[in-house]
């Protein structure tokens, strides 16, 4: 070392002393000391005591030295370059000294450093060692060979660019990790990873150079043909077919969805006609108006009607019967849909009929029963046909102003509306009934019954139906376009059925406080006034709704 | 301005090619679009190699034989027959889903690497392509395996280190960590090392060392340390 490089340090250092006593008068730096001249002289007054036997244990030695050579690498390594006073930049930089002397200059008081802790080492620890002199002179040059490996590190990471540096230190930190782990085993028997990592499943983690072979014939794969085998024998592996099937289906569905996927026709211009065409369907549908575009019937126009029935708000019965005969496609589907319902029907009764004319024997009381019950059926076609004729306010809805110009009562109105659905459907009902007469035996009590109690049915079908296209008519005048919700289909649905509550529970009730032959007749009479007064309040109610309307347009 | 031709080769000659040429190979898979057969190719080879390697190898015929014999010396009911009728299902299905899982989580680990250790961005679906074309390093691997256990008689001779130390304990670590040196392991890791060089853009020296620190390094310590 230069010798005016060590006249430098030698002042510095003295500097540095000085500048240390003067410090002690601060309390803090005094405080400081103390702590630090306490702990030692607790330290060097329990030296002798077993539990420092213990840190020069070698396995702990053997831990100390990698984690110094290690920790000193690092520090180096992410230091990148070495640390200079700015003095020293400013002058020993600028003098005629080589890089070793600059070197020496900078490590010398890593020496001292070195030299001091190993005379603590020594002083504390030599009652516990066989080689006192030996272990503290090792642990000195261990030290300085640190601080050696600090300095490398330090000047070769700030030789290096920042990426490659970025790199290096991930490798350190991996290699670091690696050699702490294997310590650990070795030394303290610790066992950081868990035994299964060792098993040939956990080896799959490190496909394609997996033991595949293995994997395939392991343990697991015994067990879990053993359970599959158990389950077949005690009859419980009824579940594998189910999945087997759920897994095809899935393969088919991941194959056709890939198929779909791969296909390379332009999808835009196609949609965009049926969107456009679909959305004019919803809108025309949302409007009450027929679903087929305006201009595909090209029907011929009406001659004005001479009955007197059609005058007045029977003009409208009038229209809707013409609206209801151009509308032959539904009228076709609801002629369908009710052959086949009322065929399914009557075949259960031509089988019934066939197995008594075969010699068959059933009461002519249940016979009754199966009649009524058929009638029933009937009875609930209308639940399906209402549907079907929308020549109602589902398309009149759109009209509502123009209807409250017209010289007509609104309970007029709304009769002239419910008229053509209603006997429509009774009309779809006729065909059905007339064929049941045929085969049942069919009393006047019947008849009756059947002649009052289905118009009872549809109008107050049609009527509950209207209700909800009358609100929903009143909500588009009023600007809110949106459509009924699906819980506002439900209710209607459900109002569907309650409106027949009242009359069924009345006639109930009547059958069980009345006895004799006539109790039948007053719990049915019971039925029709109580179901037709339900009928009654159903039309005021639209019609009074209908009188209202302007004053829900004007708010 | 020149315009560069790109070759465009099947799914099977990259296949073959990888063995010889992994490099071409690797380079053509990063410059092209996505195309996942060059994963499930592969992959599905293998599945398939593995399942036939067993089926009709001596690895199969050892376990299969354990399985029943155990189960059938205990079971009066025989139910020695059914576990021969499962195992195979059983085995196939492990092997699906090692293989598949597998290689998903080789991909991961590959991104992860490049990701963060190495700080480039790539596409994890490159990746996975290959890794899966790296896996028919492995399907030449279960052939060669299976031939040498035949060859040898014993189930557990494979071309590795472990086939030199003589009659040694199955078992212990030392056996699986020389087990580890199989020589179609080192390759198909030489492989990966080369595709994600190609991938990352870095020197091969620099992936080499990721890919054989996770696939070498981290495999020999588990089995020590575990």
């Amino acid at each position: 070392m230069n010798p005016a490089l060590l006249y430098l340090s030698a002042t510095l250092l003295k500097g540095r002393a000085r500048q240390f006593v003067r410090n002690l008068r601060r309390p803090t730096t005094a405080t400081g000391f103390a702590s630090v001249v306490l702990a030692f002289g607790v330290l060097f007054h329990f030296r002798r005591a077993s539990g420092f036997g213990d840190v020069v244990r070698p396995q702990v030695l053997v831990g100390a030295c990698l984690a110094m050579l290690g920790g000193s690498f690092f520090k180096g390594f992410l230091q990148r370059g070495l640390v200079f006073e700015l003095a020293d930049v400013e002058f020993v930089f600028t003098s005629p000294f080589s890089k070793q002397q600059v070197l020496f200059y900078q490590l010398l008081p890593g020496y001292l450093y070195a030299l001091a802790q190993s005379a603590a080492f020594f002083v504390l620890f030599e009652s516990h060692l066989t080689h006192p002199v030996i272990v503290s002179l090792s642990l000195l040059l261990l030290q300085i060979a640190c601080f050696h490996i600090a300095t490398g590190a330090a000047i070769f990471a700030g030789s290096i660019s920042d990426e490659a540096h970025h790199r290096l230190k991930w490798m350190l930190l991996f290699f670091y990790f690696m050699i702490a782990a294997l310590y650990l085993r070795k030394a303290w028997d610790l066992r950081l990873v868990p035994a299964f990592m060792n098993s040939p499943l956990a080896q799959g983690f490190f496909y394609p150079a997996a033991p595949l072979l293995d994997i395939g014939t392991c343990p697991f794969v015994g067990r879990w043909s053993t359970c599959l085998a158990n389950h077949e024998f005690a009859g419980t592996g009824d579940l594998l077919p189910p999945l087997a099937y759920l897994f095809l289906f899935g393969i088919a569905t991941l194959t056709t969805l890939a198929s779909v996927l791969r296909l390379n026709a332009d999808i835009f211009e196609p949609s965009l006609a049926t969107t456009t065409a679909l959305e004019e369907r919803r809108s025309r549908l949302r409007q009450g108006r027929s679903a087929a575009a305006a201009g595909e019937h090209g029907s011929r126009s009406l001659a004005l009607p001479k009955v007197l029935l059609f005058r007045g708000g029977g003009a409208i019965v009038w229209k809707n019967l013409a609206v209801a005969l151009r509308s032959r496609r539904q009228l076709l589907l609801a002629a369908t849909f009710t052959s086949i319902y009322t065929g399914f029907l009557l075949a259960l009764r031509w089988i019934l009929h066939r197995e008594l004319a075969d010699g068959g024997e059933l009461m002519a009381s249940e016979l009754r029963d199966f009649d009524k019950g058929i009638a029933g059926m009937l009875a609930a076609l209308v639940f399906f046909l209402q549907r079907a004729f929308p020549f109602d306010l589902r398309r009149d809805g759109q009209h509502l102003v123009q209807f409250r110009t017209l010289p007509v009562s609104p309970l007029m109105l709304v009769l002239a509306e419910l008229a053509v659905p209603t006997l429509l459907c009774l009309l779809f009902q006729a065909g059905g009934i007339a064929v049941l007469f045929l085969f049942a035996q069919v009393d006047l009590r019947m008849a009756l019954l059947v002649l009052l109690a289905f118009p009872a049915v549809a109008l107050a079908l049609n009527a509950v139906w209207n209700l909800h296209y009358l609100l929903a008519a009143l909500r588009r005048a009023g600007n809110r376009t949106e459509s009924a919700g699906p819980v506002t289909m439900v209710m209607v649905v459900a109002l569907s059925f309650l409106v027949f509550y009242p009359a069924g529970w009345l006639a109930i009730e009547v059958g069980r406080h009345t006895f004799g032959p006539s109790s039948e007749v007053i719990a049915t009479m019971a039925w029709l006034a109580v179901q037709y007064s339900v009928d009654v309040l159903l039309v005021l109610l639209l019609a009074n709704l209908f009188q209202r309307f302007e004053v829900a347009r004007d708010s | 301005m020149k315009e560069q031709e790109h070759i465009q080769t099947t799914t099977w000659a990259r296949m073959l090619n990888v063995l010889v040429f992994p490099g071409d190979v690797f380079e053509e898979v990063v410059s092209a679009p996505l195309r996942l057969v060059n994963w499930r190719a592969p992959t599905l080879l293998v599945v398939l190699v593995t399942i036939i390697s067993i089926q009709f190898g001596p690895f199969g015929a050892s376990f299969g034989a354990n399985l029943c014999g155990t189960n059938s010396t205990s079971d009066p009911f025989g139910r020695g027959d059914l576990l021969a009728a499962w195992w195979p299902v059983a085995s196939s299905l492990n092997i699906f889903a090692a293989a598949f899982g597998g290689s998903i989580w080789s991909a991961f680990v590959l991104w992860f690497i490049g990701r963060v250790f190495l700080g480039v961005r790539f596409s994890w679906l490159k990746t996975l392509e290959i890794v899966g074309l790296s896996g028919t390093v492995l399907t030449l691997g279960l052939i060669v395996t299976s031939l040498t256990a035949a060859i040898f008689g014993d189930i557990h001779a494979c071309p590795a280190f472990s086939l030199f130390p003589g009659k040694l304990d199955s078992a212990t670590a030392l056996f699986q960590a020389f087990g580890a040196f199989d020589l179609f392991y080192i390759w198909s890791t030489a492989v990966m090392a080369i595709g994600l060089s190609k991938l990352s853009g870095v020197s091969v020296k620099e992936s080499a060392f990721w890919v054989f620190s996770y696939w070498f390094a981290i495999r020999i310590g588990l089995i020590i340390l575990a």
